[in-house]
């Protein structure tokens, strides 16, 4: 859910990006300390940050017929924790900017706030709750990806809202208008996400113990 | 994703200081968004257009084909702002053509940037402008594990093109329930390969004796002239004061 080049006021872009900074530098921080400690994740890193970009490029069958694509924030919150998805979510939306035009320079910090932080942290929160409640590993990823998806569409209704207010209704007006209309487009989509999330990580449990235990460096040290 | 790679890596201005690129593109995107909307919008999406086709040379197509998808976006998204939604009393939807001013700016404002951000990504490869993260203050790590992440990207993607068309040719995508299976497989398959790819990475760097940094040459990057600097500065200013000053005459 990109907000696209120049969207954005220029004080929103500056407030968006004062309140993401925070939370990416710890991420950074979190990333120096798991390299320092282990040379070697920093190619688990990189190779991380192109398939997460990579996998954010694949075409999503929707309901509707058309075509969208994954967040991959769901996902990238259950495999690597989310503190340092924040710092690869910032590298993979500035990707998508540079060599895509997708999303954009000046709308970084609130891409980064919306589908690094806050979509990211709300999925890894339902994950982990569903997984402690004694739920399966489907149900805790498909929750985790749909509805990690869901707080991604409303943080960017409200950003929008935010920049936009309504002529009558002020912020809550257009916060309605904006949300109203992500809930016919976005839910599908973040089901369909949900779905897809559930197949991969099916897959992943079933055929790549090895690689997820070696994403284990990533993890231990974004949790501690 | 290689059409936008391919022009900046071949571009009349691809050799050029990437110093220079940085400071007029990223200068005209603040034009846009300090500048009275929707004048310096107009203004900043002409010089954008100007530069981009006569001063840079870039084929046309390419440089209107990036900007046309998220230029449509926009254009659907701006009846948006005619809607007026209100609580008083009850929910009230409205067609609001009061609001036309607001979606007229926004428009501008956002086609202007965008332009701008197609002549930066069409003129300056991906891997010059991140090492010049370092000077605002990225540490290096980062940008070493960026720059491997932009080369790897390449790579994953070929992967994937080839897995989605072998699945495709198997009718593996015919169908919602299918493609959804065929995607997550894909997906699936693609992070194996990541992670054996990384691992496969690390057993020929320690080969070579690897303790933890990933020293690359730099690729000769011609070294930023003031003189010029100073008068991209002073055009991008000019650029500024025509906007307001479109403005006053306009209102006046």
């Amino acid at each position: 859910m990109h907000i696209m080049e120049g969207f954005l006021p220029a004080a929103h872009c500056v407030g968006w990006a004062a309140a993401s900074a925070p939370v990416v530098a710890y991420g950074a921080w979190r990333v120096k300390k798991i390299v320092e400690e282990h040379p070697n994740a920093k190619l688990l890193l990189a190779s991380s940050g192109a398939f997460a970009f990579v996998l954010s490029a694949l075409k999503m069958p929707s309901v509707t017929g058309s075509c969208s694509h994954p967040t991959g924030t769901g996902l990238g919150a259950v495999l690597f924790g989310p503190s340092v998805m924040a710092v690869m979510g910032t590298i993979v939306l500035l990707f998508q900017a540079l060599l895509l035009a997708h999303g954009g320079l000046t709308t970084l910090g609130a891409n980064v706030f919306s589908m690094g932080i806050v979509g990211p942290f709300v999925s890894y929160g339902i994950y982990k709750a569903v997984r402690g409640a004694g739920g399966s590993l489907q149900a805790a990823v498909f929750l985790a990806a749909t509805l990690g998806d869901f707080a991604t569409y409303c943080t960017t209704a409200l950003q929008l809202a935010l920049a936009f207010p309504d002529p009558a209704g002020g912020i809550a007006g257009s916060a309605a208008k904006f949300l109203g209309i992500f809930a016919m487009t976005q839910v599908p989509l973040a089901i369909a996400e949900g779905l897809l999330t559930v197949v991969v990580m099916n897959l992943l449990t079933r055929y790549s113990e090895g690689e997820l235990k070696s994403l284990n460096v990533i993890n231990q040290g974004a949790s501690a | 994703m290689h059409l936008i790679d391919r022009i900046a890596h071949t571009s009349r201005w691809s050799r050029r200081p990437t110093t220079e690129k940085l400071l007029l593109c990223l200068g005209g995107l603040a034009v846009c968004l300090a500048g009275p909307a929707p004048f310096s919008g107009v203004l900043a999406f002409a010089a954008a257009c100007a530069l981009a086709l006569a001063a840079a040379r870039l084929p046309a197509r390419a440089f209107f084909g990036v900007l046309a998808l998220p230029l449509g976006f926009l254009a659907a998204s701006l009846p948006m702002l005619m809607i007026s939604v209100g609580f008083a009393p009850g929910v009230t939807v409205s067609w609001r053509p009061d609001q036309a001013p607001v979606a007229a700016a926004l428009f501008a404002r956002a086609a202007g940037a965008t332009a701008w951000l197609a002549l930066l990504i069409l003129t300056t490869p991906a891997h010059a402008m991140i090492p010049q993260l370092r000077r605002i203050g990225v540490p290096a790590f980062l940008v070493e594990i960026m720059l491997l992440t932009y080369r790897l990207i390449f790579v994953f993607a070929e992967t994937a093109a080839a897995g989605y068309h072998a699945q495709a040719a198997r009718l593996g995508h015919a169908g919602w329930r299918r493609a959804v299976h065929s995607l997550g497989e894909l997906a699936a398959a693609l992070f194996a390969r990541a992670m054996t790819r990384a691992r496969r990475m690390e057993t020929g760097l320690a080969a070579r004796g690897f303790e933890g940094d990933l020293p690359v040459l730099p690729e000769d990057d011609a070294p930023a002239a003031a003189a010029r600097l100073a008068l991209i500065a002073a055009g991008l200013l000019l650029l500024l004061a025509c906007g307001f000053a479109a403005e006053r005459l306009i209102h006046v």
